[in-house]
Parts: C-alpha cells; sequence; structure tokens
C-alpha cells in the first residue's frame, strides 16, 4: 500500500529525514493493511504484525487473525476477528472476557480516545470498556471515539453521541456530558454516512456530501472560522459552507480534513506542525485568518 | 542569562522525572534539552511538540481531575523551553518576553513542583525585572482615571433592604453578630494598613510589577453569555486595550495573580476574621481587576467570601439561600450555580417567583470589606474601573 505522509516527523514516524514534513512525501509498505498515527509514533497493521515506527521501534507478532487496530495517544487496541481484545503496551496484554456478553456474541468493532475505549458487539450491545452501557442497538454500524467523547453512526443515518461534553463535541445544543448514547436531534432528517471525531470535535457527512461540524473550533478545526474572529465552541451542529461535494472526512486532535468528489484535500484547523500545509498542490492550505475551508 | 536561571534549579532530577513519568519516550527529548550546552535547532520542536502533548492532557478531562503529574510536567517543561529559548535565540527584548510567556503559561496552567515549588516563580520575577531594566521608561502614560458617573438609580428598583455596615468589628462581634447567623456584612476601616490601598490606583505601579506578565482575561459581557470567552494576554495589553478602552468588555476575574506574581501579594493581608473557618488551609485569593460595567451574575459560591475593594466603586445584590425558589438557578449542571433571572431585568412571566425574592443591597467603595457567606446569591456590578480581592476560605 502507498502511503502519503506530511506534518509531525520528529520521532521518524515516517521514513523520511525531515522533523517537519510539509509536502506530501510516499512510501510503500509491502503488505500494509491499515495505518494509525499517534503523537510519537506511527502504527502499521502489516498481515498479523503489529509494528511501531518513532519514538518507539518494535515489531509484535500477534497470535490469531487481526480484524482491526485503534489507537490513541500511547494506547493501542487490537481486535480480533474471534473477538478477542489484546491491549498493547509494554507487552501484549489479552483484556478480560466482557461481562454480559453472550458466547455467542462477539465484539465486531472498536474506537479508542484517551479518556475511553468503546466496544461494539455482533448483538448491539455496547461497552465503554469494560462497563456495559445501558444503550443497545442492532442497527449500529460505525463506532468513533475522540478523547473523550463517542459518536455512533446507525445503518438509518442517525447519530449518536455520549461522554464529555465540555466543548460542545456531543451535538446537543448544551455542554453537558452523557453517559449513555443520545440522539443528536440537530440531524434528525439528515441522511448521514459517515462520522468522524477528533480531539473535542466532531464531523458527520450526508448522503448529499454536506458536512456537519461540531465541538470545539479553538484552532478552527471546524471550518467556520478561526477561534479570534468566530466562535470557539459550537453545541449544535452546523452544515458548512462548502462549494465541493464531500466524499470523505478525516479528523487530527485539533484538525479537519476533508476528500472532494472531484479527489481534491481541503483541511482547516491547527497547522503547527505543517500537517495541513502543502502549498505545491495548492490543495492544502492554512485555514485562513476568517477560517472556512481552504 | 539561562545561567542565571539554571541557578534557581534545586533538584534537576525532579525536573526530569517530572516529564518522564508521563510518558518515557520523552526522556531523550529532556536529557538532551537540559544537559546539551549548545542547542540545535530542532531541540526547539522538540521541546514544543512534548509542551503540545502536555497541553492536550490539560484539556482533556474535568480540570479539576488533571493528574498534578500532568501539571507538574507541563512546569518544568515550561522551564526547559524557557532555557532552550535563551540558549537558542539572539538576547533581545523579544526573546525575553517570549520567556517570560512561557514562564507565565507554566505558572497559570501547570503546578508547582515539590522541591523546585518556586522555580517558575524566580523564574518570572526575574525575567520581569530584566525587562524593567532594559525598558526603563514605562509606554503608557497613567492616565488620570476621570471621575465616573456612577449609575446608582438602578439599585432604588430591586426590592430589599440596604446591608448593615460595621467599623472594625473585633473577632468576637464579627463572630456572634455575622458569622454564626451566616449574614452578610459590610465591614469598614478593616484593610486601612493595605499597601494596596495607595500603591495599585496608580496603574504605573501595577504595569512596573507586572505589565509584561500574561494574565487570562473574560471577554464579554458576563460568563453565562454566550460571546462569552477567555483569552491570555499581558497585563500591558490588557490595561491598554481593555480598561482604558471600553469598546469590548475585558475583565480580569477571578484569577489567582498573587501566587502567580509575589510581589503583588506583599501589598494585601489576609483578613484576620478568615481565622473563623474550620481548616487550616489559607484562603484562596484572587483579583477581580477591570473597566467600568463588568458584571457577574447572579450567582452562589461554596465558601465564606470576603470581597474586598482596592479601588473604584461595586454594586451587589445579595439574596439569602432561602430564596433559591425565586432565583430559578440554570439546569445545566455547569451553571447550577447561577440564576436565570437578571435582577435588574426580570422577566416575570417567566420567573414569577421573583417578586417575593428580598434582597440585601450593598454599595462597596474603596478601602471597604463585604462578607458573603456561603450559598448567598450575589450580583456584582463595576460602577467604575475596579479593582476587587476576594478570599474565599470554609
Amino acid at each position: 500500500m502507498k502511503v502519503y505522509y506530511n506534518g509531525f516527523n520528529l520521532h521518524r514516524q515516517f521514513p523520511s529525514p525531515q522533523d517537519l514534513v510539509v509536502n506530501f512525501i510516499d512510501h510503500v509498505y509491502q503488505d500494509l493493511e491499515n495505518i494509525e498515527v499517534s503523537y510519537h509514533f506511527a502504527v502499521l497493521l502489516v498481515a498479523n504484525v503489529v509494528a511501531f515506527r518513532g519514538a518507539k521501534n518494535e515489531t509484535i507478532p500477534v497470535d490469531g487473525k487481526i480484524r482491526q487496530i485503534s489507537c490513541n495517544e500511547d494506547k493501542v487496541l487490537v481486535l480480533l476477528t474471534n473477538g478477542d481484545l489484546l491491549k498493547i503496551t509494554e507487552s501484549v496484554i489479552k483484556v478480560p472476557k466482557l461481562m454480559g456478553l453472550d458466547d455467542d456474541d462477539t465484539v465486531v468493532q472498536i474506537s479508542t480516545g484517551s479518556k475511553l475505549c468503546v466496544a461494539l458487539t455482533k448483538k448491539g450491545l455496547l461497552y465503554n470498556v469494560p462497563n456495559k452501557l445501558e444503550f443497545v442497538s442492532g442497527d449500529i454500524i460505525e463506532v468513533k471515539t475522540g478523547r473523550e467523547h463517542c459518536l455512533l453512526l446507525d445503518k438509518s443515518g442517525n447519530v449518536f453521541s455520549f461522554g464529555r461534553g465540555s466543548r460542545g463535541q456531543l451535538g446537543h445544543g448544551c455542554l453537558d456530558d452523557e453517559s449513555e448514547p443520545k440522539f443528536i436531534e440537530a440531524l434528525g432528517g439528515v441522511k448521514i454516512e459517515a462520522i468522524e471525531a477528533g480531539g473535542w470535535h466532531s464531523c458527520a457527512l450526508s448522503k448529499e456530501g454536506d458536512l456537519y461540524v461540531w465541538g470545539w473550533n479553538g484552532s478552527g478545526q471546524l471550518g467556520l472560522g478561526g477561534s479570534d474572529d468566530g466562535v470557539s465552541i459550537m453545541a449544535t451542529p452546523q452544515v458548512l459552507d462548502f462549494d465541493f461535494n464531500i466524499k470523505k472526512v478525516g479528523c487530527g486532535n485539533k484538525h479537519t480534513v476533508v476528500l472532494t468528489d472531484e479527489g481534491k484535500l481541503f483541511g482547516c484547523g491547527w497547522n503547527k506542525y505543517k500537517q495541513l500545509k502543502n502549498d505545491e498542490n495548492e490543495v492544502f492550505r492554512d485555514s485562513d485568518k476568517k477560517g472556512g475551508m481552504k | 542569562m539561562d545561567c542565571d536561571l539554571i541557578t534557581f534549579v534545586i533538584d534537576k532530577d525532579e525536573l526530569r522525572s517530572a516529564t518522564v513519568a508521563i510518558n518515557p519516550t520523552l526522556d531523550k527529548t529532556y536529557k538532551s534539552c537540559f544537559q546539551d550546552s549548545k542547542i540545535q535547532a530542532n531541540r526547539k520542536l522538540e521541546i514544543e511538540s512534548v509542551l503540545d502533548y502536555l497541553h492536550d492532557e490539560l484539556n482533556t478531562g474535568h480540570w479539576s481531575k488533571i493528574p498534578i503529574t500532568i501539571r507538574r510536567a507541563f512546569s518544568a517543561a515550561s522551564f526547559v523551553k524557557t532555557i532552550i529559548l535563551l540558549k537558542s535565540s539572539e538576547f533581545t527584548d523579544d526573546l525575553l518576553k517570549q520567556c517570560l510567556k512561557t514562564v507565565d503559561l507554566g505558572l497559570l496552567l501547570g503546578a508547582p513542583l515539590q522541591v523546585n515549588s518556586e522555580l517558575l516563580t524566580n523564574c518570572a520575577t526575574f525575567l520581569s525585572k530584566k525587562l524593567n531594566e532594559r525598558n526603563a521608561t514605562c509606554e503608557i502614560q497613567n492616565q488620570k482615571r476621570k471621575h465616573e458617573n456612577k449609575d446608582l438609580d438602578n439599585l432604588e428598583q430591586i426590592n430589599g433592604v440596604n446591608i448593615d455596615t460595621i467599623v472594625c468589628p473585633s473577632l468576637e462581634t464579627f463572630n456572634n453578630k455575622y458569622f454564626v447567623s451566616q449574614k452578610p456584612v459590610k465591614l469598614q476601616d478593616c484593610v486601612t494598613h493595605w499597601p494596596a490601598l495607595s500603591k495599585w490606583p496608580d496603574i504605573t505601579y501595577l504595569l512596573k510589577t507586572a505589565g509584561d506578565r500574561t494574565v487570562p482575561v473574560e471577554i464579554g459581557s458576563h460568563y453565562a453569555d454566550e460571546n462569552w470567552g477567555q483569552k491570555l494576554m499581558t497585563l500591558k495589553e490588557f490595561i491598554t486595550n481593555y480598561f482604558y478602552k471600553s469598546e469590548d468588555l475585558g475583565y480580569l476575574a477571578q484569577h489567582n495573580l498573587f501566587d502567580q506574581i509575589p510581589e503583588l501579594r506583599n501589598d494585601i493581608y489576609i483578613p484576620e476574621y478568615c481565622c473563623l473557618g474550620q481548616d487550616d488551609n489559607e484562603p484562596e485569593i484572587n483579583a477581580w481587576f477591570g473597566p467600568a460595567k463588568t458584571i457577574s451574575p447572579l450567582h452562589h459560591d461554596p465558601k465564606n467570601n470576603f470581597l474586598v475593594q482596592v479601588f473604584g466603586t461595586k454594586q451587589l445584590i445579595l439574596y439569602s439561600p432561602d430564596d433559591t425558589f425565586c432565583l430559578y438557578p440554570h439546569e445545566s449542571t455547569l451553571l447550577s450555580n447561577t440564576a436565570q433571572v437578571d435582577p435588574f431585568n426580570p422577566d416575570l412571566d417567566k420567573y414569577p417567583n421573583f417578586r417575593n425574592a428580598k434582597a440585601v443591597k450593598c454599595i462597596l467603595e474603596a478601602g471597604e470589606m463585604l462578607y458573603i457567606p456561603p450559598k448567598w446569591w450575589h450580583h456584582v456590578t463595576a460602577l467604575e474601573k475596579s479593582f476587587s480581592v476576594s478570599f474565599w476560605w470554609s
């Protein structure tokens, strides 16, 4: 798989001698299935091996077939196809079987933040590991966590959220925390096809290619305007005024990147480590003073 | 210069382990930052990334629950960044200011280390003095504070009684008449010995002592307002852009300025009545400095409060905890100590019980001190440019 990279590279997370990669560089990894990037390292999933690149350089073989990896800060969680959860720290630790899980039920999806780790089972149970939530829905298809909040998407295109709400990241119009998933009413009637969570902000992409954003805008990561002359917190989802149809969205801790249906990338938010800037191709730029996606 | 600051370090190992304890990958970064005599260009990037990593941690979870280790690591890393800045850049006023800002952020967001507890405070005092020596003339003239038009009419419309006033009561009198019965009272002649009363009205003094120090400023009419926000800026910027101008309302509010700047702490004294409190902890001391018309909306605090007026006049409306049902506290947990009703513009259709609320009204002048018992609701308006100091104790 060919991977393009730019931004912070002080720990050589990516094979380049540059500390800050301003313009995209690429590298071909043999047999790469997935890659996740954290502060100090990149985590590569190659066949049944999890490899760290950066401040930590280790290759960890995993016993069993891997379905998914999820990482946040220094935490790396591995989900096997048989539903077992492994935590990789200094060594590989198997997470004890979740309480209340039927014998014929298994974890099918995970997402880890810095303050919570959420697991979804085949039968639609949700865990804020290791605690089982009351909420049950057989329809959830996607789970995404920010640093301390979680978004859920169901097959009808409804979005739910729970966790910490101090920066409006739950989208319920207030800054309160929620211990159980709660339907985001402001998105009612909009069919959402993809969700993504940044550190303290949230994005939902509609079937029509519109992006809805909410949460912290302290670095301009919502694309609504910088914190200087815009809002710093948006507690209700807002549709982004944007000229292109958006096909895909991705979030860093404090930045957002979108891919348009014409294959162009746009970004907004934190750019201290050049995570957005690529002048040569003129597709990435700083969010300007007035903000907005560029 | 950098060596001067390093002499403030009592225990180097503590500085190192404070950072490394959080994340072992920071060890290499940390060691080289501290030991190398010549600083390579990428060291600045390293320490920046450490601070940004910690800053994200500081933004995660409720502020009161942030592990002390994270905050200590932030303090230690702020010191290291200061040294790196001094070692790697040309020595200018701007560099000094950048260093002082780094140290102040460490003081504001970090927590004192255990052995090196005074490290950042000492660095800040040192850097602040150095900057002062280099800029002997203060750019801002001390604009005479004009006699301001105090709009007192408002208070008349409020249903209630004027507050009791007592001149420097004995500890026993204050205890028996007010503290035991949890009754608010205005105390006169209790702070006449404070150097602050004569020094702080001279804004040049504040600028000289702390002009380059970074402080948090609340922007917007009050904290329950939706456009409210907090900004960090130097005291000089605050005085120039907010204290003397009134386009945007800015308020240096509820900030523990005195742990940050011990030079100002020396100008005030803890009221002796605070010894009536149950615990042995020192009161929590906060500064409230701003232009006229700053407002703290109707709210209550969990502790006893002495509010001392250093200069300017403030108008306060107080309500007993028994009147809570008349004031309609916000339902969200974050604002549950704040009332929805605005006593100066009450929506009686929405908040009919407010009719029954009985206020205690107070005009607090320079040199006066107000006792607000715990849980008593209070609404505060600055009628003039004002500096108050509050002491929370229990």
